[in-house]
């Protein structure tokens, strides 16, 4: 990794109560340009609060939020939906228009932006999502799995840097769920910032160069998931358990994984490394 | 046969034909195209007031809470829904409830007058319930009166200290009928008996309506107080967000 | 809800929006403003024809909804064409106890002419709804100006009403696999406490589909991209003949 970090949105000691239940406790995190990160921890844990501060939707009660190393003033915090995009679990709880064609357009059209412009990223996120043959569709007539697409296509129209998403695999079946994850690594392939919330640790473990774990709205831990993986009390304390291909790599090493030179992250890196042995 | 019993069994199979129709709307919809066009603007003016209280009622709703879009349009969608779910009965016959009572309830005449008169353009454009040119009669009779005498009922009761439940099956209730007074009452001005005039004309609608509506309205009743008791037994604190905390 | 799902799926859907909601308030206003036989029938075969040849709707599903306002229409024209009265006034006249049942061959006329009035308005109404996807009339208002208020608020209404069918649907199938409905005394309470809990569930969902409004920069104003779709030159010379014909057969024939 010789890249300069470039860092692109900082909290400092963000915290966030609804009523007068504290949701989020001083919250110190910077993510950096091109990352992938993945959010874990319980239900209830601050993640979806925490991605709606840094979205601009909710305003933290303290703390400060840094854009590209400039301190923002708190009333342009809700500007923070134009470089900050939010595609949600519930696809459904997204989409408000009554064609895919208006609904992917209703970003940008909040961003002020030209007719042209706005037409020129709604085709874009149709060719980026394969939506070109649904977009004169209502979504009362989509597939789960198309109404997902047609949610993150909303986001891409926007072309926000950082993309969050919340759960983004839950409820789906698993064709349209590795389709997903190939999108989510085209994005990265393409240079998008992306955050997604997770309970899935295969896929943690596999996607993310980066772990953020939340426990009762503070952070609980934030590093290379192969380190916090092997941390017990932080797994216990977050309903975690260890990723499947980490435990067995472990098993067969007899090692912690951090202690061999190669550390496999996926079954196929796994299976290749065992065939080659084998052999 | 007499000629009286004749005649007895032709209107009972006349009504039982009309009954098997499906869907029998209980919200009594005036159709498409039998107003004439003087009564379609004369009903749609004597709209207007309540309909831009309404509106400036809900602007200062959104001014106050901008959250609130999206309670407001949810409640327009229950509604919507609730007269269209099909109520169980065991004749086969399907009838539906007009749920403007209930939201008269919930959220009183003004919000309900907006959010009632678009869910009778979506039933006449979705469910062909109503139409276009007699927007404004049902308008008047199901977003307006019959919620404004339902919420008059529940204020009524609440006052004198009557049971809830009673309040809410009386109110329900009496609006619903009272809608279908309306009804009989505008089509009788659009059609009126040569013989008796309006007056007579009404009598004639609301006898020929009458045993329909006179059941749903107790159906409406008692299903409105069955859903306020199903929805406490569900959730008190969010009753109480939106206003409803007695 | 089968309307909906044929208005995206007609072979009018892609005709400019503004020029079919124009074309059956027009129908629908000569018809009930001449109120003449000949009018109705004219407009039944023209708006009938549209929805059925262009619209390639399939005639069984169009009968059936042109029955749905059967049973109003038909006690209604019943009580147009009779009279009570104390004497036998009518042209045909039925004793009743102590008053009679009349009917003139004029009433007969009225309700009939009513019926096909009342017919030919659905036919324009159906031409419409048949064809128009609810977005696409909810900014054929916009562009008539009505309150932005309003507009949205149906905007929103539109897209929420298939998320809570959706959801009561399912409620109702697991209510129906539990044996919810057995008596009429159980339907009821189980139609009640699936409405109960539906309005719940729609008053939490409101607060979560705000923030997802919120999420995408949404400050009061509901705005989407719209697609133009120009009225062709066949099209309108399709209206204005129909229109013509119309006002020929209203004004200069007998």
């Amino acid at each position: 990794m010789s890249r300069i970090r470039e860092e692109l949105l900082k909290t400092r000691d963000l915290s966030f109560a609804y009523e007068d239940k504290t949701v989020l406790q001083n919250i110190n995190v910077t993510i950096y340009r091109g990352e992938r990160i993945a959010v874990m921890g319980p239900n209830g844990a601050g993640k979806s609060t925490f991605f709606l501060n840094l979205n601009g939707v909710l305003t933290p009660g303290q703390g400060e939020i840094f854009l590209e190393g400039r301190k923002l003033e708190k009333k342009a915090f809700h500007e923070l939906y134009k470089k900050v995009g939010f595609v949600f679990q519930d696809a459904d709880s997204q989409i408000i228009a009554s064609n895919v064609r208006a609904e992917i357009s209703f970003g940008p059209m909040n961003l002020g932006l030209s007719k042209a412009e706005v037409q020129r990223r709604v085709e874009a996120a149709f060719d980026y999502m394969d939506l070109q043959e649904l977009k004169d569709r209502a979504p009362q007539y989509l597939s789960g799995g198309e109404k997902k697409r047609v949610s993150i296509a909303d986001i891409l129209a926007m072309e926000s840097e950082l993309l969050i998403f919340d759960e983004p695999m839950a409820a789906l079946d698993p064709v349209n769920a590795k389709l997903v994850e190939q999108i989510i690594d085209r994005l990265h392939t393409d240079g998008k910032t992306l955050l997604i919330a997770t309970h899935d640790v295969d896929f943690a473990y596999r996607f993310a160069d980066r772990l953020l774990v939340f426990s009762e709205g503070a952070l609980l831990a934030d590093g290379p998931p192969e380190e916090i993986f092997q941390k017990q009390e932080v797994l216990e304390k977050a309903h975690l358990k260890k990723p499947a291909v980490m435990q067995v790599w472990e098993a067969l090493t007899g090692k912690e994984s951090l202690q061999t030179d190669f550390v496999p992250r996926t079954v196929d890196q796994l299976t290749a490394y065992l065939s080659q042995t084998v052999k | 046969m007499t000629k009286l019993q004749k005649n007895v069994w032709k209107a009972s199979i006349a009504i039982a034909l009309a009954l098997s129709v499906c869907p029998v709307s209980n919200a009594m919809h005036i159709m498409e195209g039998f107003l004439p066009p003087a009564l379609c603007i004369a009903w749609g003016v004597v709209c207007l007031p309540f309909l831009v209280k309404g509106l400036i009622n809900l602007k200062k709703i959104f001014a106050e809470n901008r959250r609130a879009v999206t309670l407001v349009a949810m409640a327009g969608a229950y509604v919507f829904v609730l007269s269209a779910l099909k109520i169980p009965s065991v004749t086969g016959s399907c009838s539906h409830m007009t749920g403007t009572g209930f939201s008269a309830i919930l959220f009183g005449p003004s919000v309900t007058s907006i959010l009632g008169i678009i869910v009778l353009v979506f039933q006449a454009i979705l469910l062909a319930h109503g139409g276009l040119t007699t927007l404004g009669a049902n308008t008047f009779s199901m977003a307006i009166a019959g919620p404004l005498l339902t919420y008059g009922i529940f204020g009524l009761c609440k006052k004198l200290k009557v049971n809830k439940n009673v309040s809410i099956f009386l109110a329900a209730a009496l609006g619903d009928l009272f809608t279908y007074c309306v009804t009989s009452v505008q089509l009788a001005i659009a059609y009126p008996s040569a013989s008796g005039g309006v007056a007579a004309s009404a009598l004639e609608f609301l006898g020929v309506f009458a045993p329909t509506q006179l059941p749903l309205a107790v159906i409406e009743g008692i299903l409105t107080v069955l859903i306020m008791m199903a929805m406490e037994s569900y959730a008190r604190p969010e009753l109480k967000a939106i206003g409803y905390g007695r | 809800m089968k309307i909906d799902y044929y208005a995206y799926h007609s072979g009018m859907t892609k005709w400019n929006a503004g020029f079919k909601v124009l074309l059956a308030v027009g129908t629908l206003l000569m018809v009930i403003v001449f109120n003449r036989v000949r009018i109705s029938l004219f407009a039944i075969l023209v708006m009938s024809g549209l929805t059925l040849i262009a619209g390639r709707l399939p005639i069984r599903t169009y009968a059936h909804y042109l029955t749905i306002p059967f049973a109003f229409m038909l006690l209604s024209s019943v009580m147009i064409a009779v009279d009570f009265a104390g004497t036998p006034k009518g042209d045909f006249n039925f004793s009743l106890w102590f008053f009679y049942v009349c009917v003139t061959r004029q009433g007969i006329a009225t309700a009939a002419q009513v019926l096909l009035k009342a017919f030919a308005g659905m036919s324009a109404l159906y031409m419409m709804a048949f064809s128009t996807p609810m977005g696409e009339f909810i900014c054929v208002l916009q562009n008539l100006h009505l309150p932005g208020l309003l507009v949205e608020l149906m905007h929103l209404i539109y897209r929420y009403i298939f998320i809570l069918l959706e959801t009561a649907e399912r409620m109702q199938t697991a209510a129906k696999v539990r044996l919810g409905y057995g008596s009429l005394r159980q339907g009821f309470r189980t139609f009640a406490g699936i409405a109960g809990n539906l309005f719940i569930l729609s008053m939490q969902k409101a607060e979560r589909y705000y923030d997802a409004l919120a999420a995408r920069g949404y400050d009061g104003k509901l705005e989407f991209l719209r697609e133009q779709r120009p009225v062709s030159a066949g099209q309108l010379a399709g209206a204005a003949a129909y229109i013509a014909a119309i006002i020929i057969l209203g004004r200069f024939t007998r």
